[in-house]
């Protein structure tokens, strides 16, 4: 054979080796979807799967939903501080302040061997449709974390010799829907197998040299800061509310971009409040990293490298690193999204023409729960997705999913058929999105209307405050709730309540539009 | 979700067919290069390769059949649907639907592209119908079938007259419920039908539910219905006393008029034939199953090939999900014309851009200058210069070399050690690696997305590039089996000839599992066969038809569907797919069937091709650069046999038989390949060297 280019075969191993292991992740999310029970994970692939080396670096991550980005190898580290890990065991966590974000995520956390030596770690996470606590689905306003469910900090589900713990007995004892939850970590279980399994042979194969799987995605990440422009940037956001009676709420961030990468400080935001919008530290991550990933001209193979040049500093005890027992459910849903409003408005003045308007900002949480005609009970959830900002060059995408979230809806004739709900509109919210040179996107009006008796849960924001717009483009529409009567009355709700809903009652939510960019020509 | 397997014909080659014995059968591909043509006649194959006519692709379609000298019956198949529905060459088409959901085409689903998560300005999904084209009615109907709000008669014609304004190119109506009582939009087409132009209504073409999907398959439908319909009469046309009928997605024939009427289901037109290719050259060797690689300029399909012939309900086309039953076939933005280069942190990429099939890679002297993937299997010697490809196509290995130059220099240049030839040869092995990891990636995700296993199961190579890395991707997967068919540049034109005319249809029924459910369940099957066999016989088909009806099943609180066939132990069939497919079923739950669907087909001649083995030692025709013997396929008798590595030539593709690969002619002249035993566990190629170092430091740990 002829003499080979050393480099050559680095440039080659290096994307090879990046192809095998998201390769591995994607599988295991593939095995995860199959296996799973729920809708959640099967129709809306609330899930994510990752692959560690043996000091728990992310080698690799498939995810669907940027909320879970930064938030899966907190999980990682916060198992191997609690236990060493042997062959066959598995680790579970949803402590949302010892490795988790919010109660109904379950991570599973397992230990890869090559013979005796860990090469690594294969780890997945999946949103449970309920995980106990004091309403089903475990996401409605609480004022402290035990009523919003189980909370399971680091421990064996399984142990060395393959058998379920009996902390898998305890969880499904603690859930309103057991066998759903036994069918969901069976299969996470079953995609931590797969996941290590790959990773044994790809080891085997390449020798798995991550050092320069990280350089690679670190030299990538500081090549697309690198045209960002150096210096400090400041921005502040305000939460509406908690629906606890804390109203403007503020996340405060000093950014600093230098060619050692970006620093990303929360100092000064508000401390903590008694409503469930208290984000832990790993979603405040999660945010940044999705923010940083925006302004990537050439995305990097998210690894660890990556995250080597993004740090976030965020005082304990504030709404963006909640302290023990804070309720957190919205967190992930809500605060979330105004963090990413935060870090991006931050990040487009450092890249000048790169800015973007802000987009709804919300998820729209809608809940309504009952009886069916049978008798028995029916809990349905959905997200609303609404108006995108839009750019210097676009107009933002019409009735979207924005940020942090990309679920999908649940089709009208699918929740017809299994609710006692008639959706009498579903459709583009006009004149919602910001006017300008750009137009914002257009939000959606969704109104769903009772049967019989129910109830509902609203958790929303941008009621009050709107999505600003940019360079002079207006900001786009705020949100509204709205109670129908039967006979067409119409009464305002508030962005986070609960309430009842008589027979012929609807519920009406018009969702935020997207911010506009540049003035609108005026014409002659 | 929910994918869905129906039952292929079982008894094939019956007497009584509708294409009588006496009857020749010819079957035409039209690709984007080229338009490739067989015949059957008297149980030889008549093969014609031309160049496409892009701007008018029946020409070609007319000059070939001529050469070959005409047949009774012509198979199609078509990128008629598929380009319009990608270049967005769509007719203006209106949409009529229930007051309160004019927007459902605009909102989708809500999520923006994957590829979009990180956009900082997602793009606006296309709703294939602008507003001003889309229509409400006032009326309502329940999930049940029973109406809450009727249509009234001033409804209809205020649509009608609004309709005669707007005065679109067609039509689609998509109620919502209407698969649960299809009277409104009935009411609607009958009243449409003074406008006179093509009308699609949801409760014929899709009545299934799920309201994006099924009013997006019945826009995209109306809106290719103009133009594909045009094409469908023009070439029938043209034939003359030679009858048109076009391949389907989801694997059988359609006679010209049906096809014409529901132009979204030619979406798949021509890899449907490759696939029917792919399981007769299976069949003739006794396999049940294999994966189907097809290696084309732009990207790669990839299909798990099963007797069973597996179907999934939505393809993707432009960003559009499509709900129509497809052949299981799963695309990669990876070909021979991807082309390589470094990033900005120094990992070498192939694709995700393509030098496409104009200029296409440097090799092929049409002014491409990029290094791509045939680039460097030309460098590597793998593609003989001496060949031409379809006759026509000289190769310029030195072309190829200086394309891959400036990278190979670039990276050697930094090390000081290993400039020219040398690098340019390790440059394009380390091109071949990183395409075929890309690959291997995308088919090991395919095939756990459909509960198989890779591992084991045979590779079958066709297309233009697919023997070229065969070997290498068997290796990888770790399977020891490549079966190449006879002509695999001709295989989906090949495939064709094995294809039967078949017409599936399907409804949603929403049922519990009961008694009554069940029997309601028997009478919709029959009703829609009965409909499928109607139509057949209306375009002049003569029986017996062969009906397969099968169920989409769910437990209850699921949202998503298996299909299992519609037989009296059908519960059982659908907990075994659950165990087979998810681990883990539940007997007792209660189950929900979905869907009912029927495939009505033709009884069909299952071609037999009689091999006519070449007599005499086949000898190379000459050596590649690389110093390896290159054969001719028309040369290689039946029993030969030869050791890799090798090259083996023919019209329209090119084989490489890699070192510690053995090869076979089988009895119908079907080229086996087998990788050997007793070698030790080999790696892509270029680490090959690597490895026992590692093996050493692996075993020393130990």
């Amino acid at each position: 054979m002829k003499p080979k280019s050393p480099n050559i075969q680095n440039a080659a191993d290096l994307s090879i080796l990046h192809h095998a292991l998201v390769g591995a992740a994607e599988e295991m999310g593939e095995a995860l979807k199959r296996a799973a029970y729920s809708p959640n994970i099967k129709e809306r692939q609330d899930y994510s799967c990752a692959l560690f080396d043996a000091k728990g670096r992310l080698l690799a991550q498939a995810a669907h939903l940027p909320v879970h980005l930064g938030s899966m190898p907190a999980s990682v580290h916060a198992v191997l501080a609690a236990m060493e890990l042997r062959a066959g065991e598995v680790a579970v966590v949803n402590d949302p302040f010892a490795g988790g974000t919010h109660l109904p995520d379950i991570t599973l956390v397992a230990p890869v061997f090559a013979g005796a030596r860990l090469l690594g770690f294969a780890a997945n996470r999946a949103h449970h449709a309920d995980i106990g606590g004091a309403a089903p689905g475990s996401m409605a306003p609480q004022t402290d974390l035990i009523a919003e469910g189980l909370v399971i900090p680091p421990m064996l589900l399984r142990n060395a010799r393959g058998a379920r713990t009996q902390a898998f007995a305890l969880i499904l004892a603690n859930t309103r829907t057991p066998q759903e939850r036994a069918g969901d970590l069976n299969a996470q279980l079953a995609a931590c197998d797969r996941g290590a399994r790959r990773l044994v042979e790809i080891a085997a194969r390449t020798g798995m040299h991550t050092a320069p799987l990280f350089a690679h995605s670190r030299r990538l990440m500081l090549s697309n800061i690198a045209k960002l422009k150096p210096g400090s940037f400041a921005a502040l956001e305000y939460l509406e509310d908690d629906g606890a009676g804390t109203r403007d709420i503020a996340i405060r961030l000093k950014l600093t971009v230098s060619r050692r990468g970006l620093h990303f400080d929360f100092t000064g935001s508000a401390p903590q409040v008694r409503g469930g919008v208290n984000a832990v530290l790993a979603v405040t991550q999660s945010a940044a990293f999705y923010a940083a990933l925006c302004f990537c001209e050439n995305l990097p193979p998210i690894n660890h490298g990556c995250f080597e040049c993004i740090e976030v500093i965020a005082p304990e005890g504030t709404v963006v690193n909640a302290r023990r027992p804070a309720p957190v459910a919205g967190g992930n849903v809500e605060t979330s999204q105004r963090l990413v409003d935060v870090c991006l408005a931050a990040l487009s003045q450092a890249a000048p023409g790169r800015a973007v308007a802000q987009s709804q900002g919300t998820m729209n949480n809608l809940t309504i729960g009952g009886a069916s005609k049978d008798g028995t009970a029916f809990t349905y959830y959905e997200t609303i997705a609404g108006g995108c900002g839009a750019s210097t060059q676009a107009a933002g995408a019409d009735a979207t999913h924005s940020h942090m979230t990309n679920t999908l809806n649940t089709p009208v004739e699918a929740l017809e058929h299994a609710y006692p709900l008639r959706v009498e509109e579903y459709s583009i919210r006009k004149g919602s999105g910001g006017k300008g040179k750009h137009k914002g996107g257009e939000g959606i009006v969704r109104r769903v209307r009772a049967l019989g008796d129910a109830q509902f849960g609203l958790l929303s924001e941008r009621r009050r405050r709107q999505p600003a717009g940019i360079e002079g483009g207006e900001s786009g529409a705020t949100g509204q709730n709205t109670l129908v009567g039967a006979n067409g009355t119409r009464d305002d709700l508030p962005a986070k309540c609960q309430g009842e809903l008589a027979p012929g009652q609807a519920i009406e939510i018009r969702t935020p539009g997207g911010g506009a960019s540049g003035k609108q020509p005026t014409r002659d | 979700m929910g994918n869905r397997a129906a039952v292929r014909a079982a008894a094939l080659g019956c007497s009584g067919a509708l294409v009588g014995k006496q009857q020749t059968i010819a079957a035409i591909d039209v690709g984007g290069t080229f338009t490739d043509a067989v015949l059957l006649r008297d149980g030889k194959l008549a093969t014609c390769k031309l160049p496409s006519t892009p701007e008018d692709p029946g020409l070609a379609v007319v000059q070939a059949l001529a050469q070959l000298g005409g047949a009774d019956l012509l198979v199609h198949g078509t990128t008629v649907a598929t380009n319009a529905l990608l270049e967005h060459k769509l007719a203006r088409a209106a949409l009529v639907t229930t007051r309160g959901f004019a927007d459902v085409l605009a909102i989708g689903r809500q999520n923006r592209s994957p590829a979009d998560l990180y956009a900082l300005n997602p793009r606006q999904r296309d709703p294939l119908i602008a507003r001003e084209l889309r229509l409400e009615v006032h009326e309502r109907v329940a999930p049940d079938g029973s109406i809450e709000t009727p249509l009234q008669a001033s409804e209809v014609a205020r649509v009608v007259a609004q309709l005669r304004k707007l005065a679109p190119q067609a039509i689609a109506v998509c109620l919502l419920h209407s698969y649960a009582n299809a009277a409104h939009e009935r009411a609607l087409g009958a009243a449409l039908a003074e406008l006179g132009l093509p009308v699609t209504l949801s409760c014929d073409l899709a009545p299934e539910f799920r309201e994006y999907e099924r009013s997006l398959v019945c826009a995209a439908n109306a809106a290719l219905a103009p133009r594909v319909g045009a094409y469908c009469r023009g070439l029938d046309r043209a034939l003359g006393n030679t009858r048109l009928v076009l391949m389907h997605s989801a694997g059988g024939w359609l006679p010209a008029e049906i096809a014409a009427r529901e132009p979204v289901k030619l979406a798949l037109s021509g890899p449907a034939g490759g696939i029917a290719g792919v399981r007769a050259a299976l069949a003739t060797e006794g396999l049940a199953q294999g994966i189907a690689f097809d290696v084309g300029g732009t990207s790669t399909d990839v299909s798990l090939v099963s007797a069973s012939n597996p179907l999934r309900s939505v393809t993707e086309i432009s960003g559009w999900p499509l709900r129509t039953p497809s052949l299981d076939i799963h695309t990669i933005g990876a070909g021979g014309g991807s082309i390589a280069h470094i990033d900005a942190a120094g990992a070498l990429q192939v694709g995700p851009h393509s030098a496409g099939a104009f200029p296409g890679p440097a090799c092929y002297g049409r002014g491409g200058t990029q290094a791509t993937l045939t680039d460097a299997l030309v460098v590597l010697g793998r593609l003989p210069a001496q060949l031409k490809l379809g006759n026509q196509l000289v190769l310029q290995p030195e072309l190829a070399k200086s394309a891959l130059g400036p990278l190979a220099l670039a990276e050697s240049a930094k090390q000081s050690k290993g400039a020219g030839a040398s690098a340019t040869g390790a440059l394009a092995r380390a091109i071949l690696r990183v395409a075929l990891a890309g690959i291997e990636r995308a088919l090991r995700r395919v095939s756990v997305e459909r509960g198989h296993s890779v591992a084991g199961t045979p590779l079958v190579p066709f297309g233009g590039a697919g023997g070229l890395i065969a070997c290498d991707l068997a290796e990888l997967i770790g399977t020891d089996n490549v079966l190449v068919p006879i002509s695999p540049g001709l295989l989906c034109a090949v495939g064709m000839l094995h294809t039967p005319a078949s017409r599936d249809l399907s409804r949603t029924v929403l049922l519990a599992q009961s008694r009554p459910a069940l029997a309601r369940v028997k009478s919709v099957a029959n009703e829609l066969s009965r409909r499928a066999v109607l139509e057949l016989r209306a375009c002049g088909l003569k029986g017996p038809f062969a009906t397969q009806a099968s169920l989409d099943v769910r437990y209850q609180g699921q949202s998503f569907e298996l299909n299992v066939p519609l037989v009296a132990d059908w519960r059982q069939r659908f907990d075994a797919e659950h165990e087979r497919q998810f681990f883990f079923h539940r007997a007792t739950a209660p189950a929900e069937i979905v869907n009912v669907r029927v495939r009505v087909s033709a009884r069909h001649h299952a071609p037999v091709f009689k091999f006519k083995s070449p007599v005499g030692r086949p000898e190379p025709w000459c050596q590649s650069s690389s110093g390896e013997p290159v054969y001719a396929r028309e040369e290689l008798p039946t029993g030969f046999a030869l050791q890799g590595p090798a090259i083996i030539t023919e019209l329209s593709s090119c084989l490489y038989v890699k070192t510690g690969w053995n090869l076979k002619v089988s009895k119908t002249g079907q080229l086996l390949l087998t990788r050997k035993k007793q070698m030790p566990e080999t790696e892509v190629p270029g680490v090959a060297a690597k490895l026992p170092r590692q093996a050493a430091r692996r075993r020393g740990r130990q």
